[in-house]
């Protein structure tokens, strides 16, 4: 049955008084890896949120590794008689590791998705802002969905 | 943007363009040239060696292993003459050379280096898997290897019958193989598919298979379109250097001459940059110019190439690393008109031509972005004076590693300057006039705007787990506008010269109650999400342009954002609350799902929804009642092959669909397929009176390991057209020598010929690819490329 | 340009230089016709020479002719230097086999041949050796299980005791120019 992420708030079958607060601890010790790109650095600065809460940094006990970061996009409605995109959806793909610190095999890995999309027009400047906003939308989703599965592993083990 | 990512460096290694330097140090370079090791010893085993002294011959019996100077020979019984430096094997010969090429026969008769000699008959096998056979052959200078009626493959024998000619061969009455130039020379030579005679050449030469980056021709392609008539391209690839390679393409046309086609690569220390560039002068430019009937002008935007003869379009692409923080580069792009790319099948997207330059700098919480752009629009609506010169746009934003108060504290800045000389107003695309009471979505003249912002943020946690983020932001923008003065402008944007001051500050919270349930192997987590956001109204709101938040897209991917909008010319006012609950489930093995749906309220103070700048976006967002309409989003990724996720409005009170997407992709190993799907409500005020709805869909499936099936189209509900479809199969690598594709495109042609949507464009693409030869072309409309939506084109 | 010959050539039959032979000790054995040399025997013939450590020679009956090897076997002459040895074998009598055991080192200038075991057949005009043999002719070396010298053909075989035996030859290819076919040695 559900029961807090945090907190102390013990019940019988749940985590023992401190593992609620502990969690939070545990999840401040995840240290995330430089990613390359400004998409990848938006990614890490959500997630270091996500895990610190505004904390400082304290000693590392799990190192977050995105593996690899895909960003495509497609257009679904075109202007047929000028070829021009009305809308453009980016999606990102980002495959991650979490790896206690000082071992090499992971612990858990997995892939987070997002897709984001915007309008476009022929004002070409605008779409190219609207891309950068789409960018930064699908970022923080995916920082959003890593951050779940860490918080999964770390409150339940697996 | 979808950046046509052109090679910058000059190619690696790959089948296409398979002419190359030997690497400098040259591991794999054939070394035959190397002179004989002075010292080296012959080592031979054999089951009996016999000795001769007076004739000083050794003969080798029964299973005879000889090594010498890096080479290997086997043979069943070997005699060595010392006093006339012969070898002579007889009986399944098998010599392996120093980087590794087998040479078989049943008898050889050499010198004791193994540089000159006859083998018969002979085979060899190189370590690039290619097979050269002759019922005699001749190795002179251990440089040169002659093939007495030889045949030339790189396919796989076939494995249960390796007696099958091979997929395909090349006989000839006598090939020389120059291992010191690299080139392999064929006499008379027929070119075999199947075992059936397709071609035949007196004289043809290819590259040694171990060379990868080299001077030479490479496989022509063959062009036919109706305004161009048959055309062939032969590309000659010349390395200059190491680091430097030129490809020039004549492209020789029936009907309009000859187009010249080069591209220049050099590669430096700290990066790379290449220029690429095709011109013609057209020998009958009318075919291009009778399209559009006379009458008949697109709200009088000139359509077709017009008389003009000298058509050409040049790129020039550049990156170079300054350190391993920062980086700068270029990616320039001009054509002499906006059709040349579509008639003459060049490189690049076919709706616009941008130009930019950029320094780009990453530090570990920091990203820095200082660019140009300068566009050149190619669609049929596209009026050069209604695009933007914009120089410079800077990004920077940096997060503070330390916590500021507890919390983490982090700002933006942007400037932005941009010029246009005419003003672009959204209009009707079906009736092709600029409806003045759409929205102005360029205006024309000077406007600069240098933004900066910060923020605040910081998580408790309580007792029993709530999780509380107070957070707070302040953001300041100084504005000069110059707008240019036209008729239809005062209805959006007052023009006179301004400068404007214009700020806002915030204060709110997140609310946060995450649960966790773990079941056999999974784990869920709901939390129930609350923003309450306390704002001062957006001030001066039609009084400005509208350049870089044009994009208003509501959905599940906006609601908990501070500021809705999509950049930094519109600031979202008023206090408002976004409410919603956000579901998560993860199992072990790797799967996981997430569903967020929610609804977001205008409190008090101007909803900036509702307020219409001259883009007048808002009103038909979503967000423009007190309370919203509903949002929604699921994305399900059950393995890291395939993921789906949806987004969805919902009118508040009718619940009526405002706006529904799905995006889907698949990667496995012997399927790949790609899909997106959007539907959005009408935006009258920024001239869609229609509901825009497509599909795009793409799969490609690998029936056998080689043998593959691909088709895509893309679908507009409101045209009920299909703008683009595409059809093929192909093989790949069968029997690891012949590549095959062919492509069916049918698209509704967009360049000058065509008015209307019953002008299609039916394009046929073959491409054969002989592994160590290099490939063939043909394709029989020169308009349009593929497109590389229909994939999904990746833009990093 | 002197004909390459076998070490073995100088225990040919158809040479016709004397052989003489030192060893510590001596030992014959006249109802056999066999004279044991043991201890550092020496032999020499010509220009080949052989040390072993055992060499028994057999010779023919006085009173039985030699065989019509068509060449007259050759006189020998031992003397032994350790005074204790047994009677000398009177000279001139015609070797039919000699068999050498130890360390048997056959030479010749630059070419040599050792082995465990020796037997040298004058009237076939054989040689054969056995036991980890090693032929060294200049830079060429051959080693192997068993050797065979036919010196009437002057060829030696080399072979492998079976079995998966290998024999192993180095040869240094002679250094040619371009230019010149032959090749001094």
């Amino acid at each position: 049955c559900f029961r807090p992420v945090y907190g102390d708030v013990s019940t019988t079958t749940g985590p023992t008084k401190s593992e609620g607060v502990d969690v939070e601890r545990r999840m401040k010790s995840v240290e995330v890896k430089q990613i390359e790109g400004r998409v990848g650095g938006k990614i890490r600065d959500e997630l270091i949120f996500m895990l610190r809460g505004g904390a400082g940094p304290e000693p590392v006990v799990y190192r977050l590794e995105i593996k690899r970061l895909i960003e495509q996009g497609q257009s679904a409605v075109v202007d047929p008689l000028s070829g021009v995109s009305e809308t453009r959806t980016i999606s990102l793909n980002a495959n991650f590791v979490l790896t206690p610190a000082g071992s090499l095999d992971p612990v858990i890995t997995g892939n987070a998705v997002a897709s984001a999309t915007y309008f476009a027009g022929l004002q070409r400047f605008a779409n190219i802002r609207a891309e950068r906003d789409a960018e930064d939308r699908a970022a923080v989703q995916i920082a959003e969905r890593i951050r779940a599965r860490l918080q999964a592993y770390l409150v339940t083990g697996k | 943007a979808n950046v046509d990512n052109g090679s910058l460096v000059p190619p690696k290694p790959d089948s296409m363009k398979h002419h190359g330097p030997s690497s400098a140090v040259g591991p794999g370079v054939k070394d035959e040239g190397k002179k004989r090791d002075p010292n080296a010893r012959m080592l031979m085993e054999a089951k009996q060696l016999v000795y001769d002294y007076d004739k000083e011959i050794v003969t080798a019996v029964d299973g005879v292993d000889i090594y010498y100077d890096g080479r290997a020979l086997q043979a069943d019984r070997v005699s060595y003459d010392q006093k006339a430096n012969r070898v002579h094997a007889y009986g399944h010969v098998k010599m392996t050379e120093r980087n590794g090429d087998i040479v078989y026969g049943d008898e050889m008769d050499v010198t004791d280096d193994f540089r000159d000699g006859f083998i018969s008959p002979l085979q060899v096998e190189t370590t690039e898997r290619t097979r050269f056979a002759a019922a005699k052959g001749r190795r002179e200078n251990g440089e040169v290897m002659v093939f007495d009626r030889g045949v030339y493959t790189a396919c796989e024998p076939c494995r249960n019958n390796p007696e099958k000619p091979p997929l395909w061969q090349i006989k000839s009455k006598r090939i020389i193989w120059r291992q010191d130039e690299k080139t392999i020379y064929y006499e008379n030579a027929t070119f075999e598919l199947y075992g059936h005679p397709i071609a035949w050449l007196p004289f043809f030469s290819s590259p040694d298979p171990s060379v990868k980056r080299k001077s030479g021709v490479l496989g022509p392609n063959l062009v036919k379109s109706s305004d161009v008539g048959y055309g062939v391209e032969v590309p000659y690839f010349w390395v200059l250097s190491p680091t430097s390679d030129l490809t020039l393409a004549p492209l020789f046309t029936q009907k309009q001459g000859v187009m010249l086609k080069g591209e220049y690569r050099q590669q430096l220390i700290d990066g790379a940059y290449s220029i690429r560039a095709a011109g013609i002068h057209q020998l009958d430019s009318d075919r291009f110019n009778d399209k559009v009937p006379a009458g008949r002008t697109d709200a009088g935007l000139t359509i077709g190439p017009g008389d003009k003869d000298d058509r050409w379009a040049v790129s020039t692409k550049g990156q170079f690393d300054i350190n391993e923080k920062w980086s700068w580069g270029w990616d320039i792009n001009a054509v002499s008109d906006k059709w040349v790319r579509g008639d003459y099948d060049l490189w690049g997207p076919r709706d616009v031509a941008t130009s930019t330059l950029y320094l780009t700098g990453q530090g570990d919480r920091s990203y820095f972005e200082l660019r140009g752009y300068s566009f050149y629009g190619m669609t049929r609506y596209d009026r050069q004076d209604r695009l933007p010169w914009v120089a410079p746009v800077l990004d920077y934003n940096y997060t503070l590693e330390d916590p500021v108060a507890g919390g983490q504290l982090s700002f933006d800045i942007n400037a932005t300057n941009i010029y246009r000389s005419e003003s672009d107003y959204a209009h009707d695309r079906t009736r092709l006039q600029p409806r003045p009471d759409n929205a102005l979505i360029g205006a024309a003249g000077t406007y600069s705007r240098i933004s900066g912002d910060i923020d605040w943020k910081r998580r408790f946690i309580d007792p029993i787990g709530q999780v509380w983020t107070p957070f707070a932001f302040a953001r300041g923008d100084l504005i000069y506008t110059k707008p240019d003065y036209d008729s239809s402008m005062p209805a959006f944007l007052d023009h006179e010269q301004d400068v404007v001051l214009r700020g806002m500050a915030g204060v709110g919270v997140e609310y946060r109650y995450p649960f966790i349930a773990r079941t056999e192997n999974a784990t869920h987590q709901i939390e129930p999400i609350a923003q309450l956001i306390l704002r001062p109204n957006e001030s001066s709101v039609g009084k400005l342009p509208n350049e870089d938040a044009q994009s208003l897209m509501y959905d599940d991917t906006t609601l908990f954002s501070w500021n809705k909008f999509s950049g930094y010319d519109r600031i979202e006012g008023g206090s408002r609350a976004n409410v919603g609950a956000q579901y998560t489930v993860t199992t072990d093995s790797g799967a996981s799902a997430s569903a967020i749906v929610g609804q977001s309220f205008a409190l008090f103070g101007k909803n900036s929804f509702r307020e219409l700048d001259p883009t007048q976006i808002g009103p038909d967002s979503g967000l423009e009642s007190a309370r919203s309409d509903y949002v929604g989003g699921v994305t399900l990724v059950p393995n890291e092959n395939f993921s789906v996720s949806g987004h969805l409005r919902l009118d508040e009170n009718s619940f009526a669909l405002r706006m529904a997407e799905v995006e889907g992709r698949a990667t496995f190993e012997r399927f790949q397929a790609n899909l997106v799907y959007g539907r959005y409500e009408k935006a009258p005020l920024q001239g869609y009176d229609y509901v825009r709805e497509g599909v795009l869909a793409g799969a490609r499936v690998f029936l056998t390991k080689e043998f593959y099936v691909e088709g895509g189209a893309r679908y507009n509900f409101e045209r009920d057209t299909f703008d683009r479809t595409q059809i093929g199969f192909g093989l790949n690598d069968i029997m690891q020598c012949l590549s095959f594709n062919f492509t069916y495109i049918r698209q509704i042609d967009n360049s000058a010929d065509s008015v209307s949507l019953s002008q299609v464009d039916n394009k046929f693409l073959v491409k054969l690819d002989f592994r160590t030869l290099g490939s063939v072309g043909l394709s029989t409309s020169s308009k349009s490329n593929v497109d590389p939506d229909m994939f999904g084109s990746t833009t990093n | 340009q002197q004909a390459v010959t076998s070490a073995f050539s100088g225990f040919s039959v158809r040479s016709d230089e004397p052989t003489n032979v030192e060893a510590d000790n001596l030992e014959v054995r006249d109802q056999e016709h066999a004279a044991i040399f043991s201890g550092n025997v020496v032999m020499k013939q010509g220009i080949s020479t052989l040390q072993t450590r055992k060499l028994t020679i057999y010779y023919y009956d006085k009173d039985k002719p030699a065989p019509a090897a068509g060449n007259a076997p050759k006189p020998i002459q031992g003397e032994t230097k350790n005074p204790s040895g047994g009677a000398k074998p009177e000279s001139g009598r015609d070797i039919r086999k000699m068999e050498a055991e130890g360390d048997v080192v056959v030479t010749q200038n630059d070419q040599k041949a050792t082995g465990a075991r020796g037997v040298f057949d004058t009237q076939a005009n054989t040689a054969d050796l056995t036991g980890g043999v090693v032929v060294t002719q200049g830079d060429n070396v051959i080693r192997g299980d068993r050797l065979h010298v036919n010196l009437t053909t002057q060829t030696s075989r080399i072979e492998s005791s079976g079995g998966g035996g290998r024999v192993q030859g180095v040869f240094k290819p002679k250094p040619r120019d371009q230019a010149a076919s032959g090749a001094k040695n």
